[in-house]
């Protein structure tokens, strides 16, 4: 028997009824992730990566197919059981960093480190994104970079076996979206967590393990990159 | 307004129907409350209006103490601003159904005002019928078609003579009716049976055996018109009571000069003839006693005679007796002599007897021996005759024997020859030849000197025998004197005692005579009086202001007007807020279109016109609806609960202009002002800034966060409570307001419940002790009072009795005057015992009256500003003035009193003070008793003028406060809707507004449960403080609301009990778990993934 992947799309379908059309945002999309990959998902507007991740994050199911993270189908979750499935495997990182505005940041990752079962010092996971001084603004008191870091903070601090990332830079400039970036592949590979990044923009794939491209509803294409590059080596 | 933007405002209606609804629903109860609510009493008053001006009622009303006539009538109807004036007969009758007695206010049927409503059946149209009002069949079991007695006090005409009031006093049930006199239960009070009017009865106008009326009712030109609450109303009656007042006196003056020509008149010749008969009867009296004076002389002669017989009786007995004795004395020296000689007569006797004696013996001796002689001889003579026969041989033996014998004899014969011859010598010494002649001689004087003595003793019996004869008869004719005598004196002594007896009984004739005489004088003397203080007649002009029944209903729609004061502002300050948070938001949600629209070159007021129409459409909407519903709905209601106790008809509803313009504009400036106020923030940006999304709400550290000793302390969850708590301000006020409002609502309808029923209890309970209170009329005496003391007395659970002079004073205090009970006990020690004098907030203060002043009642010393030794002025019931110091403020609700010791009032107004109240304790009688006991006292009714039982009085409060429930439920539901409307907004704003962050935690892996604690613990606290804000000002509103509908004559007990406090905490948590409940499926059904997509 095949040895399982970590992670496993198969033939997974998602479809939206918008009263008498309906609108397959997944057509058959297969593809496998290893443990402790860092992964880019690439593709045009509208080609189902957001789709696929929230999928993936348990924050949506599919219609059809199976969706198997370590060992289990998650196609087949109860509303509660995806919820503890997001609680307790899932770390997400949105675009928009989605933090408690009445929040301070230390506050924020607490938010997230109360409701696990294992997870990591808040404090601790913020000094190491760099927010040690920090600790106590509010998210408004805080840069659009400095922002992303809590939400990224809040998500490893639950100590995820999965970390989905929704095109984490795409309301940051340059600069700070490559130190985001770079926090990311750090995460992935010292703390040999699985990352998953969504991106419009085809520069990242260097810096990935695998990078899956989307179009039309479906992974056209998988790619292994046998040598990563960091981040900071990549010019875009 | 260009097309395109209008079209976009109603997509927007469309699109956003919840945020429009909650703006539409709270105008509508907002408008709906305060239009509904300010409608019902003018709905209310204009139904009584309606139905009076239906039903033709009086306008004015006249009773005269003397009776009116037709004549008062026709001059009444010359008036020019009387329309019509009819007269009808009004009086208290007893009617018995079972073994029960009904009191029934009767009177006869006016021919046009006062028009009775038909129910069912039909009019009386004889003598013989009447109809009634449908409690009273419901109360006495009689149907229409039934036969009634009707008991009524007979009355006096004119000429003074008793007559029958009815000429049938046997009654058919005809039909039932409203009468439009007695909206009201209240049937007022009566001297009859328990006191208390039961029903009303009105018979045929024809079955009145009198032309005197006791009403004249009278309606006023033009009044009909007019809203009979007004002031319009009230000046135009008032001007014709005016009118009444001058021709007034002249028809008193009227009435009372044939009254009094006619009672003069037969008290004159009641006079003559108690002349006439005073003297004729003194003559009778005298002519008796000479009668018995005549009887008297005779009796005298009589006894006098009698003495004189039996003088000479007594005389001439006296002197026989002396005869008597003189011949017994006679005839005793007789027997002496006699016997005297009858002893020698008897010695005599005894020597003849002696002599006899010997003689015969002698005789006898003789005798024998002549015998022996003879017999010997003849022996002799025999034996020789035998000797001769008998031949010597052969009788020899025979012959020697018989000359033996012979021998013998002849010896013998010697012998006795020898004895004869002494014997005969003897004899011959003695004179005596023959023996037996002597015998026979001395026999025979012996035998006459017995027959001597026998003589003489016969003759000295016979003697005697006379004599006793004679003593006989005299004594027999002695007693037959003295019987006679006797027989005359006893004749003598029973015709004295007849002539006793006949003084007896002239003396008696005499005193009755006298006193019979005296009560003819006093009762003359009385007449006279009578006569003489025939009083001019009072005429008492009242209108619809002294109905008890009209009064009573427009003071209650007068309450329902100040409720509606007070309870809509809540919901406008609500509607203002949710307006203004519902349109913040959705102005802050389009700010981008808001900045498009503006760098297009649309002006602000045109931007703006949107929000402003939105706004507008949904108070427009919810206002109409509001009105719509609120005029229909709540009149009705209300008057329903009213209509309990209230018989008028169906509630009229009106369309309230006023109101509904009042009420549309204010829902208008509140949510159009809240509207324009979220706009301006916005539209005064830049395009550019508006271009980009708004910048989050950002965090802030709350001030307890400061306090680092207790946020250190505190878990995360809670601090993230705290700190939202305090970042939505608006929605902290809307809460607060809402739900504040609603505990404050409920709080405010219980405690007006609490306050209105806690004064009956409180008043009837622990302030007024007594169970009975008897009153008695002017006419009373001092022995009545005592007598009714005994009746009382008499009854077992009467525990004790307190006599007090109750009357009406008033008070004057800087122009405001009351009139108020005053209350003089007869022993101020007792008092406690029968009404209780305390301050009403500290209880163990109590007052005790004393010679220095007065103790008022609280509600009293609020209603003049009068305060612990401040001075009164106070006017009794004989207009007499004087000051009086106030020495104490004591707890009432019902009614005012002043209370003063008997000593402080006869000082005050020199004189005596009588009581003419009795106060009875007796908690243990049953209400079988008290009815008894009350009949037994109105038997009294000469000087008895009612007799009131506390047990009654609660009845009738009790009543009317059930009806308060009502209201309360009306304020629950009100409550409720706002409630209900608020927190639902509420968690609408908590939704919309903040669905990113809700969806972030969802994400994050919060469970349902997790995410709804998120949120509703926020609520919760919200909705607590707005609890505890709404139990103080619950207990303000109550306060309020007490102040605007307590009437001058009640001081509502503002005690608001734990349980009002209770109830309006958790009714108004009862809704807050219903919203949260919605909340919670709400809070699951939020998608993370349409949530947290990026904005535009």
């Amino acid at each position: 028997m095949k040895r399982m992947a970590y992670i496993e799309f198969k033939d997974v379908v998602k479809e939206y009824k918008m009263g008498e059309v309906s609108i397959k945002a997944l057509n058959n999309t297969n593809f496998q992730i290893e443990k402790g990959e860092l992964v880019v998902i690439v593709g045009p507007s509208g080609a189902g990566k957001t789709t696929a991740l929230n999928i993936l994050g348990g924050m949506d199911t599919a219609t059809s197919g199976e969706v198997i993270i370590d060992g289990k189908n998650i196609a087949k979750f109860k509303n509660k059981q995806l919820t503890k499935y997001r609680r307790d495997d899932i770390g997400f990182v949105f675009q928009f960093y989605n933090l408690v505005q009445n929040l301070t940041a230390l506050e924020n990752v607490e938010l997230a480190t109360q409701i696990c079962k294992k997870p990591l010092d808040p404090k601790e996971i913020l000094v190491k994104v760099g927010l040690e001084d920090r600790l106590k603004n509010f998210p408004s008191q805080l840069s659009g970079g400095e922002q992303q870091r809590v939400a990224i903070a809040r998500a490893i601090a639950k100590n995820p076996k999965l970390l989905l990332c929704d095109e984490p830079t795409g309301a940051l400039d340059y600069k700070t979206g490559k130190q985001i970036l770079q926090l990311l592949q750090d995460t992935c590979r010292k703390e040999n967590m699985t990352v998953i990044i969504i991106t419009h923009n085809a520069a990242l794939t260097p810096m990935a393990d695998r990078v899956i491209h989307f179009k039309n509803g479906t992974a056209s294409n998988i790619e292994l990159n046998d040598n990563p590059v960091p981040i900071s080596e990549i010019e875009w | 307004m260009k097309k395109a933007l209008l079209k976009d405002c109603f997509k927007e209606i469309i699109k956003g129907f919840k945020r429009f609804i909650s703006i539409l629903l709270i105008v509508l109860l907002g408008v709906g409350f305060f239009a509904g609510i300010k409608a019902t009493s003018p709905d209310m008053k204009a139904t009584l209006d309606k139905y009076f001006d239906d039903q033709n009622v009086m306008d004015i009303q006249i009773i005269s103490t003397l009776g009116l006539t037709d004549e008062d009538i026709q001059e009444l109807k010359k008036l020019e601003d009387i329309d019509n004036a009819e007269g009808t007969y009004q009086t208290d009758a007893i009617i018995t159904a079972g073994d029960e007695q009904f009191v029934v206010k009767m009177e006869s049927i006016a021919d046009s005002i006062n028009v009775l409503n038909l129910i069912d059946g039909r009019l009386p149209e004889n003598e013989n019928e009447c109809v009634v009002e449908e409690r009273f069949l419901e109360g006495t079991n009689y149907k229409i078609g039934d036969t009634i007695e009707v008991q009524v006090d007979n009355i006096t005409d004119d000429d003074g003579n008793e007559i029958n009031l009815l000429k049938n006093n046997v009654l058919q049930i005809v039909g039932i009716v409203d009468s439009p006199m007695y909206i009201s239960t209240d049937r007022g009070s009566t001297k009859l049976g328990s006191g208390v009017i039961n029903y009303y009865l009105y018979v045929y106008a024809g079955n009145i055996n009198t032309n005197i009326y006791t009403n004249i009712y009278l309606t006023v030109k033009g009044a009909k018109n007019l809203r009979c609450y007004k002031d319009e109303y009230e000046d135009k009656v008032q001007s014709a009571e005016d009118k009444i007042e001058e021709i007034a006196d002249s028809r008193k003056e009227a009435r009372y000069t044939a009254l009094y020509d006619k009672a003069n008149q037969k008290f004159q010749d009641a006079k003559n003839e108690f002349e006439t008969q005073k003297t004729d009867g003194e003559k009778e009296l005298q002519d008796a006693e000479n009668e018995i004076n005549s009887a008297k002389k005779e009796l005298e002669n009589g006894r006098d005679e009698l003495a004189a017989n039996r003088n000479s009786a007594n005389k001439k007995f006296a002197d026989a007796a002396q005869q008597l004795e003189d011949a017994k004395k006679v005839l005793q020296d007789n027997e002496q002599t006699f016997n005297n000689s009858k002893q020698e007569a008897e010695n005599q006797i005894n020597q003849y007897e002696e002599s006899l004696k010997q003689l015969k013996a002698i005789q006898t001796q003789y005798n024998s021996l002549k015998t022996t002689l003879s017999n010997d001889e003849d022996e002799t003579k025999k034996l020789t005759e035998e000797l001769q026969t008998l031949d010597e041989v052969e009788d020899a033996e025979r012959i020697e024997e018989i000359n033996a014998q012979l021998t013998e004899l002849n010896q013998e014969i010697a012998k006795i020859q020898a004895g004869l011859l002494v014997i005969d010598n003897q004899l011959s010494a003695q004179g005596i030849t023959d023996i037996n002649q002597t015998v026979t001689e001395t026999d025979s004087a012996l035998q006459s000197a017995k027959n001597k003595l026998q003589e003489g003793q016969n003759q000295i019996d016979s003697a005697k025998r006379e004599l006793e004869a004679q003593e006989q008869q005299l004594n027999q004719t002695k007693n037959s004197t003295y019987s006679q005598l006797n027989a005359a004196q006893s004749k003598l002594n029973s015709s004295e005692k007849q002539i006793e007896e006949a003084e007896v009984e002239l003396n008696n004739a005499r005193d009755e005579f006298n006193s019979k005489i005296a009560d003819a004088e006093k009762k003359l003397d009385e007449a006279e009086e009578e006569v003489n203080s025939i009083e001019r007649p009072t005429w008492y002009i009242l209108d619809r202001e002294q109905n008890a029944g009209y009064v009573s209903y427009i003071q209650d729609t007068d309450r329902v007007a100040n409720l509606a004061q007070v309870f809509p502002i809540v919901f406008f300050i609500v509607a203002a807020l949710i307006s203004l948070t519902s349109m913040t938001r959705m102005v802050e949600e389009q700010r981008v279109q808001i900045g498009t629209l503006k760098a297009l070159g649309y002006n602000k007021i045109q931007i703006a016109s949107k929000y402003i129409i939105y706004a507008t459409l949904a108070t427009i909407i919810g206002g109409m609806i509001g009105i719509f519903i609120g005029f229909s709905l709540l009149p009705k209601v209300i008057a329903n609960i009213y209509a309990m106790v209230y018989d008028i008809p169906e509630v009229i509803l009106e369309f309230n202009m006023t109101y509904a313009t009042i009420g549309m504009l204010a829902a208008m400036i509140c949510t159009i002002g809240a509207t324009i106020f979220s706009c301006y923030k916005e539209l005064k940006q830049k395009p550019a800034t508006l271009m980009r999304p708004k910048a989050p709400k950002p965090g802030k550290r709350v001030f307890l966060e400061h306090i680092t000793f207790i946020w250190k302390r505190m878990k995360f969850t809670t601090k993230v409570t705290t700190r939202n708590i305090f970042r939505y301000k608006k929605r902290f006020m809307m809460t607060i307001i809402g739900v504040g409002g609603c505990t404050a609502l409920i709080i405010a309808g219980f405690g007006l419940r609490d306050a209105i029923t806690g004064m009956i209890p409180s008043q009837y309970g622990k302030i007024d002790k007594y169970e009975i209170s008897i009153s008695l009329n002017e006419e009373y005496k001092n022995e009545d009072l005592e007598n009714i003391d005994n009746i009382i007395s008499g009854y077992e659970q009467s525990e004790s009795i307190l006599n007090a002079n109750v009357q009406s004073v008033t008070i004057d205090k800087d122009d405001n005057t009351q009139s108020i009970q005053l209350i003089v006990p007869q022993n101020i020690g007792e008092l406690s015992n029968f009404i209780v004098l305390q301050s009403r907030t500290n209880n163990d203060e109590k007052y005790t009256l004393n010679n220095d002043g007065v103790v008022i009642t609280e509600k009293l010393s609020k209603l003049l500003d009068i305060s612990v030794g401040d001075e009164i002025k106070l006017v009794n019931a004989d207009d007499k003035e004087c000051n009086v110091k106030v020495t104490g403020i004591t707890e009432n609700y019902i009614y005012h009193y002043i209370y003063m010791s008997p000593e402080l009032y006869n000082q005050l107004y020199n004189t005596r003070i009588g009581y003419n109240v009795i106060y009875v304790n007796a908690p243990e009688m049953s209400e079988e008793e008290e009815d008894n006991l009350g009949k037994q006292i109105l038997q009294n009714k000469d000087y008895i003028s009612g007799v009131t039982f506390m047990s009654n009085t609660e009845g009738i409060f009790s009543e009317i406060m059930d009806n308060m429930d009502l209201v309360v439920w009306i304020l629950i539901i009100s409550a409720g809707l706002l409630a209900f409307v608020v927190l639902y907004n509420l968690l609408n704003a908590n939704i919309t507004e903040r669905i990113r962050e809700l969806a972030t935690i969802k994400v994050l892996g919060f469970y349902d449960k997790e995410v709804y604690d998120y949120i509703s613990r926020e609520t919760i606290i919200l909705t607590i403080i707005g609890m505890l804000f709404g139990i103080g000002g619950g207990y303000f509103l109550t306060l309020y609301i007490i102040k605007t509908c307590e009437i001058d004559m009640l001081m509502f007990n503002p005690q608001i009990t734990i349980w009002s406090y209770l109830f309006g905490v958790l009714i108004t948590a009862a809704f807050a778990i219903i919203v949260n409940i919605i909340t919670y499926f709400s809070l699951k059904k939020i998608d993370m993934i349409e949530s947290l997509k990026s904005v535009e």
